[in-house]
């Protein structure tokens, strides 16, 4: 067995947990400003997006077996474009995990630990990454699907917040927002699903056939869609709309609302346990974007790239403290982030096909 | 798997070590000069005795190390019963030969003109009697334990698992001391990558003097930076055996009572024969405990800190105001608190330890029960925090690994500071960089977290919850075993009722 192979499961839990992040706590709110009651409906709308995406990339790498996106970018692009392309990959990967770390340092310190300075708890975070990241991709994938766990432990914490006052009259009616404002809502959505792309990096390393692994990456999002949709659900019935356009963590505050015998403050100790998906979003990131300059600058090994890019991560985190800036960096990030997941692999499937004879390979 | 070893085998080969090796030297014709050459090998040591039997040549031996009445009842009445007497015993022709024998206890017979020399074996050993191991104690089954004795270590072995594949191989180790080892595993089960490991790695085990097995674990170990054990060392033949079965190796040395076992897994350090010897109500139960035991001895000390220190809000009101109320005079932080407290306790586990039994009951009630109340009394630790740390200290012990249960301990001191610096985020930080070294860490080239990670949800079956034994038909696939299935269906008649 190959050391960077991963069975068909772990591949399952990778796309999870790569999606699976920051994204969800904050998902009803960003949803609700242009979707309003009907962002639940923006939730299965970005479902179907992501399951076109999901069957581009996986076209693209059905016809180059053996290949990463960073291969297949070099063979219809040629050695200098294909290697902008990789390159840019590499920074795409900085960018999202500057904007991990942003919005996690940013909500420790409006939630758990108001006066520990940011650079400190980032640092928790990026060496924690690093520890992770310089691993291959066989222990990264065995830690990515024990920790799933989390997601379990957050249902049921979920399920105390039936006690409240549920409303699910909110949801109603389905015309409070049209078409429009639905799939701009699930624009919002996607970006907080984002991580399938992993695919692009990893896909060789699955040990399964193509058609399995085109199961297993759509029970992944569905898996995806089917959490985000619950909580969606749960909050627009928990809090009024007006409640909802004031608080950016719904889901944070809805486990606020409950307290016990023995543990008050749930939200604080789910908060702590929610680190793991975020780190496991770091990690994700952080070997796309190593790999991709492993690939270009040290005959693909990731050994060096994880350091550097990692401090470079670290850097960056000091620029953006306020708000606003981080609203900006939040957003610029989002936007760019649809070339990488649909425009590249789009282009590249569209050259594939027209140059079928190309690099195509014959087993 | 193990494609980084091939390569370096050939280095090794080249002479790339600094071999201890002397050269042979072949036994003379001549009797005097060989009796010369065998004193001057010894260093003329007091303890070499000779003696010349007429006619027939030199009995040689280390007195030390032999018992006489052997000498008398079988090769002195032998030799005088029949001339055949010496063509049934063995030989050998090196000088070398003939002093590693000595020093096993064998008599060497030096005959005149003779490049040979016939040996016997006259080892007299005292032994001290199978006990149960002190530190293995069990409530239900087997009560025998290993002694320092190889020999009785591998009858032990090999009757509780009565296998012609059996294997047992011996090397020797040591240049200055040649200390023998038996490599035990069954050889229709364990997976030849595993074996051919082991051997590459202990061949580079050269040293002046092995005491113990616990050198050669040294040697071979994967990661000698990780708290965590990555071999079993145990008293116990059942659980030898048990391993061995799974498709494991165990490593047992001469004049130690310990066996180390590899490739481990992280929850082999968390269950007892005794889990096996209960009904599974409550062997489960106790494997529960033990596990939940691992996180209160991790978790328990830094959780409190965290509470204290940072996150009041997260218990309810009257339940601070009590914590409050303990934590009123005490003049430091929680965390020199904990601190203190664990060290304190340490010391006291640790003098009892060294301790004769009789003094070491004296030590427990003077440290638990005289400092521990005093502490409180002079409010320099507060009664929460004793709670708590006796508390972490009792759950560490429960797991039946000592090994392990220090390292449970060890482990805590750290959650302790990341719990006092970042509260429940540090404690969460620090939980994860355990689980990915977890994750990361591997015995003999498999994984150590399995089958947790990578996750075999079927393998699960005697990890959290032991299952009744009928269940877990196959062995663990981790170490890769030829024959993955352990039994047919006990539980058939269960249909024909």
């Amino acid at each position: 067995m190959n050391e960077k192979s991963i069975s068909l499961n772990q591949m399952l839990f990778v796309i999870i947990q790569a999606q699976v992040g920051i994204g969800l706590l904050g998902l009803p709110y960003k949803a609700q400003k242009y979707a309003k009651g009907n962002s639940w409906i923006s939730v299965i709308v970005a479902w179907i997006f992501i399951q076109i995406f999901i069957i581009i990339i996986w076209m693209l790498m059905k016809r180059h077996k053996g290949k990463t996106i960073l291969d297949i970018s070099q063979l219809f692009l040629g050695k200098y474009l294909g290697k902008l392309i990789n390159f840019s990959y590499s920074l795409y990967g900085v960018l999202v995990m500057s904007n991990v770390v942003i919005l996690y340092a940013d909500l420790i310190q409006r939630w758990i630990l108001e006066r520990t300075p940011r650079s400190v708890t980032t640092f928790l975070l990026v060496s924690t990454g690093i520890y992770l990241g310089k691993q291959n991709l066989r222990v990264i994938a065995r830690f990515l699907t024990i920790v799933n766990v989390v997601l379990l432990l957050l249902f049921v914490l979920s399920f105390f917040a039936f006690s409240n006052n549920l409303s699910f009259t909110n949801l109603l009616p389905l015309s409070q927002s049209n078409m429009k404002e639905i799939i701009l809502g699930s624009y919002q959505v996607t970006l907080a699903m984002l991580g399938f792309e992993i695919m692009l990096f990893i896909f060789p390393f699955v040990q399964g056939n193509e058609k399995q692994m085109f199961k297993k990456m759509t029970v992944a999002i569905t898996l995806v869609m089917i959490t985000y949709l619950y909580f969606a659900i749960l909050t627009l019935a928990t809090f009024s709309p007006e409640e909802i356009a004031i608080i950016p963590e719904p889901v944070l505050y809805m486990l606020k609302g409950l307290s016990f015998h023995v543990v008050e403050r749930i939200d604080m100790i789910f908060l702590s346990y929610w680190i793991i998906p975020i780190a496991t979003s770091f990690v994700i990131y952080l070997y796309i974007s190593s790999s991709a300059a492993a690939q270009l600058f040290h005959k693909g090994k990731r050994k060096y790239p994880v350091w550097y890019i990692s401090a470079l991560v670290y850097g960056i985190s000091f620029v953006f403290t306020d708000e606003i800036k981080i609203q900006m960096f939040s957003d610029f990030v989002s936007n760019i982030s649809f070339i990488f997941i649909f425009a590249i692999p789009l282009v590249l499937l569209i050259l594939s096909i027209i140059f079928k004879n190309r690099g195509i390979s014959h087993n | 798997m193990f494609k980084k070893s091939l390569g370096r085998r050939e280095m090794k080969a080249r002479g790339g070590q600094r071999s201890f090796e002397v050269e042979g030297q072949r036994l003379s014709d001549d009797l005097q000069e060989n009796i010369q050459s065998i004193i001057q090998s010894f260093v003329h040591t007091s303890d070499l005795g000779q003696r010349e039997i007429a006619q027939v040549g030199t009995l040689i031996y280390l007195e030390s190390l032999v018992d006489q009445d052997k000498i008398e009842k079988n090769i002195l009445k032998g030799l005088n019963l029949s001339d055949q007497y010496l063509t049934e015993s063995q030989t050998v022709d090196h000088l070398d030969d003939v002093i590693t024998k000595m020093l096993n206890g064998f008599t060497i017979l030096l005959k005149e003109n003779c490049q040979i020399a016939y040996f016997f074996n006259t080892a007299g050993y005292l032994n001290r009697t199978i006990i149960e191991p002190s530190s293995e104690h069990i409530i239900r089954g087997s009560h025998e334990g290993f002694i320092e004795d190889l020999s009785t270590n591998i009858q032990l072995v090999r009757r509780l698992a009565k296998n012609k594949k059996l294997v047992v191989k011996y090397m020797e180790f040591g240049e200055r001391s040649h200390s023998k080892v038996a490599i035990i595993y069954i050889d229709d089960l364990i997976n030849k990558d595993i074996l051919q490991e082991l051997e590459y790695r202990l061949s580079y085990s050269k040293a002046g003097y092995i005491q113990s097995p616990g050198y050669l674990l040294e040697f071979i170990e994967d990661e000698s930076f990780s708290p965590f054990p990555q071999m079993l060392s145990t008293e116990r033949p059942d659980r030898v055996v048990a391993n061995l079965m799974e498709g494991r190796f165990a490593i047992i040395g001469d004049r130690s009572p310990i066996a180390l076992v590899a490739p481990i897994n992280f929850f082999a350090f968390f269950q007892s024969p005794d889990d096996y010897n209960t009904r599974f109500f409550i062997g489960s139960f106790l494997t529960l405990i033990r596990l939940m035991s691992l996180y209160i001895g991790i978790a328990l000390p830094s959780l409190y800190i965290a509470v204290v220190a940072f996150h009041y809000e997260v218990v309810p009101y009257e339940f601070m105001l009590t914590l409050k109320g303990t934590l009123e005079y005490v003049p430091f932080p929680p965390i020199v608190e904990a601190i203190s407290m664990a060290i304190i306790l340490e010391l006291i586990s640790e003098a009892a330890t060294r301790l004769p039994g009789p003094i070491a009951q004296t030590i427990g009630v003077v440290g638990g029960l005289v400092i521990g109340s005093a502490v409180v009394e002079a409010n320099l630790v507060s009664n929460a925090m004793i709670v708590v740390i006796a508390l972490t200290a009792i759950a560490s012990y429960t797991i039946p690994v000592t090994e392990m249960s220090t390292t449970i301990r060890l482990l805590g001191f750290p959650a302790s500071l990341a719990g006092s610096l970042f509260g429940f985020i540090g404690i969460a930080f620090y939980m994860m960089f355990i689980l990915i070294h977890l994750c990361k860490l591997e015995s003999f080239g498999q994984p150590y977290f399995s089958p947790i990670a990578p996750l075999k949800l079927e393998e699960n079956k005697d990890t959290f919850f032991r299952f009744p034994i009928w269940a877990t038909k196959y062995r663990p696939s981790t170490t890769e075993v030829k024959d993955i299935r352990r039994m047919g269906n006990p539980r058939g008649w269960k249909k024909h009722e």
